[in-house]
Formats: C-alpha cells, sequence, structure tokens
C-alpha cells in the first residue's frame, strides 16, 4: 500500500494513501488523500489524526449513503471532506485518486471554502490551500 | 510509525461453520494473524488494499462490499488478487449493505461477486452473507482435513 507526499500547497503537505487505515498519527494538519470508501471508520481516522482535509472513494455511495457517512461525522468537527466518484477513479488507488479524481459529494466545511461537486482534487485541494493562506 | 486506527478496531467472532471461525469486524484491517484460516466478514470494500490485508493475515476467506464496482471494477480487484493464493472471497451488492459495517454486511448482504476459489466451493450471485461463509468453511475445512 502506497504512502506519498505528493505535494506541498502553501506550506501544507499532500499524503497519498491507498487505505484509510494507514493514516498516521503525524497525519495531523495535513491533506490526506486516502482512496478507502468514506464510511464510517474511514471519517473515524481523520478525526482521531486531526486532518486539515481528506479525500476519500464514494464507493457508488450505496445502502444509506454508507459510503459517504464518514464526511457527516468529520463536518461535526469542521473537517473538510469530499469523495470522488468511484467510477472516476479505483477504490483503493491513491495516486488515481489525486491524479484522475473527480468530486461527488462534499461536505459543508468543504463547501464553504469553496469545493463543490465536479471539482477535480488537484483543483479541490488547490482552492481550499488558497482561502486558508487568505485568511491566515 | 503509529496508525491511528491501530487498537481503536474490533473483531468478533459471530459462528463456527464446520468448525471455521466466522468473524465480523467494520474494517479488514482490524483482524490479525491470529485470524489466519478464518473466514473474516468485513465492512471494507474489495479493493487491493483489501486483498494485501487478508493475505498478510493468512485470512482462510475474505467477504467484502463491493463498493459499487467501480472504474476497473476496483471494488473487487482484491477479491481476484486472492485467486491466486488459493484464497475464497466474495463481495455483497453496497446496495445491499452499509460499507464500512461488518455486522450489516453479515445480515442483509447479498452476493454479487464471487472470486474463482469461492464459485469452487459453490458460492452463487444472489447468496445471503451467511450461505456464502457456509459454503466457504465447507470447503476449507475440506481443505484441512
Amino acid at each position: 500500500m502506497l504512502r506519498e507526499k505528493v505535494d506541498v500547497i502553501d506550506g501544507y503537505e499532500v499524503i497519498v494513501l491507498d487505505s484509510a487505515s494507514q493514516i498516521r498519527v503525524e497525519d495531523k494538519g495535513r491533506v490526506v488523500i486516502a482512496a478507502s470508501n468514506g464510511g464510517r471508520e474511514s471519517g473515524r481516522a481523520a478525526i482521531l489524526a486531526g486532518c486539515a482535509l481528506v479525500v476519500f472513494n464514494d464507493a457508488g455511495v450505496g445502502k444509506e449513503r454508507a459510503g459517504v457517512i464518514g464526511l457527516d461525522l468529520i463536518d461535526e468537527r469542521g473537517i473538510p471532506g469530499m469523495a470522488v466518484s468511484h467510477d472516476s477513479a479505483e477504490i483503493s488507488d491513491g495516486l488515481g485518486t489525486w491524479n484522475h479524481g473527480i468530486l461527488s459529494c462534499v461536505n459543508e466545511a468543504a463547501a464553504a471554502l469553496g469545493v463543490s461537486e465536479g471539482m477535480s482534487v488537484r483543483d479541490a485541494v488547490n482552492r481550499v490551500c488558497e482561502v486558508w493562506k487568505e485568511r491566515s | 510509525m503509529t496508525h491511528v486506527l491501530d487498537g481503536q478496531g474490533s473483531i468478533e467472532q459471530v459462528a463456527t461453520i464446520s468448525g471455521i471461525p466466522i468473524q465480523l469486524a467494520d474494517s479488514v484491517a482490524f483482524g490479525s494473524a491470529e485470524n489466519a484460516g478464518h473466514v473474516v466478514v468485513c465492512g471494507s470494500h474489495g479493493g487491493t488494499s483489501a486483498g494485501e490485508y487478508a493475505a498478510r493475515f493468512g485470512y482462510g476467506a475474505l467477504i467484502t462490499s463491493d463498493a459499487g464496482g467501480g472504474l476497473n471494477e476496483a471494488g473487487v480487484a482484491g477479491l481476484r488478487d486472492l485467486d491466486e493464493a488459493g484464497v475464497p472471497a466474495a463481495a455483497v451488492s453496497h446496495e445491499s449493505a452499509r460499507i464500512g459495517d461488518g455486522r450489516d454486511i453479515w445480515e442483509s448482504g447479498i452476493v454479487s461477486f464471487a472470486n474463482r476459489c469461492a464459485l469452487e466451493a459453490g458460492v452463487r450471485l444472489g447468496f445471503s452473507t451467511p450461505e456464502a461463509a457456509g459454503a466457504i468453511a465447507t470447503l476449507l475445512a475440506k481443505r484441512v482435513s
């Protein structure tokens, strides 16, 4: 399973992972692209680590929106979260998610930073970092 | 290097079929080498990382969500990979059970994909998860006897 720092945008490190189970304590404050489903456990990992922003896969959304329910959980903590369409990037492929992912779902914290469905992951992450820079 | 979910997840035995333990977990990562040879039913997708965890821990079989299939059927790619190691694996439709919820995969899941080893064990599309686990456990029991 891959772990790679793919970029640093305005001081924010962008970490790409194939699975949210790879999220580590030192990912606090980082932008984390994790190619897992955006379910409950993925959300919990992002909260436990204190990630600055996370991107998951929507896993086709599915029954009771379970594939993106983790975005609601992290929204409660004010963490911007988004998911890519499972038809735009392979689930479990972190680099594919970063390079090709198209957003199908964004939480309120992400929307408040200018992110919307249909954006590419790279555009969305750049947008958020830009807003953070303006506000800092 | 500490992963934040280490020690945060649980795995629970829900049944024993033909002497083979059936384990439930919300994530494939919540098991360990102690589950070698067991049938692990989990809330994860069946992508490549799920296959890697199953191989690492030596699971006897794996049942996951199909994550809607998705690009290049990536949602079950790891289950296909497990065929090479002779490990039966199946996925349930993401519309039948909540991804990320091992208990719902067990109680509500309807099989939408089975790898070659699972098909040889008698698993068929449309099986409930306990039916699939039963067929697989019977095969695993024959292997160890």
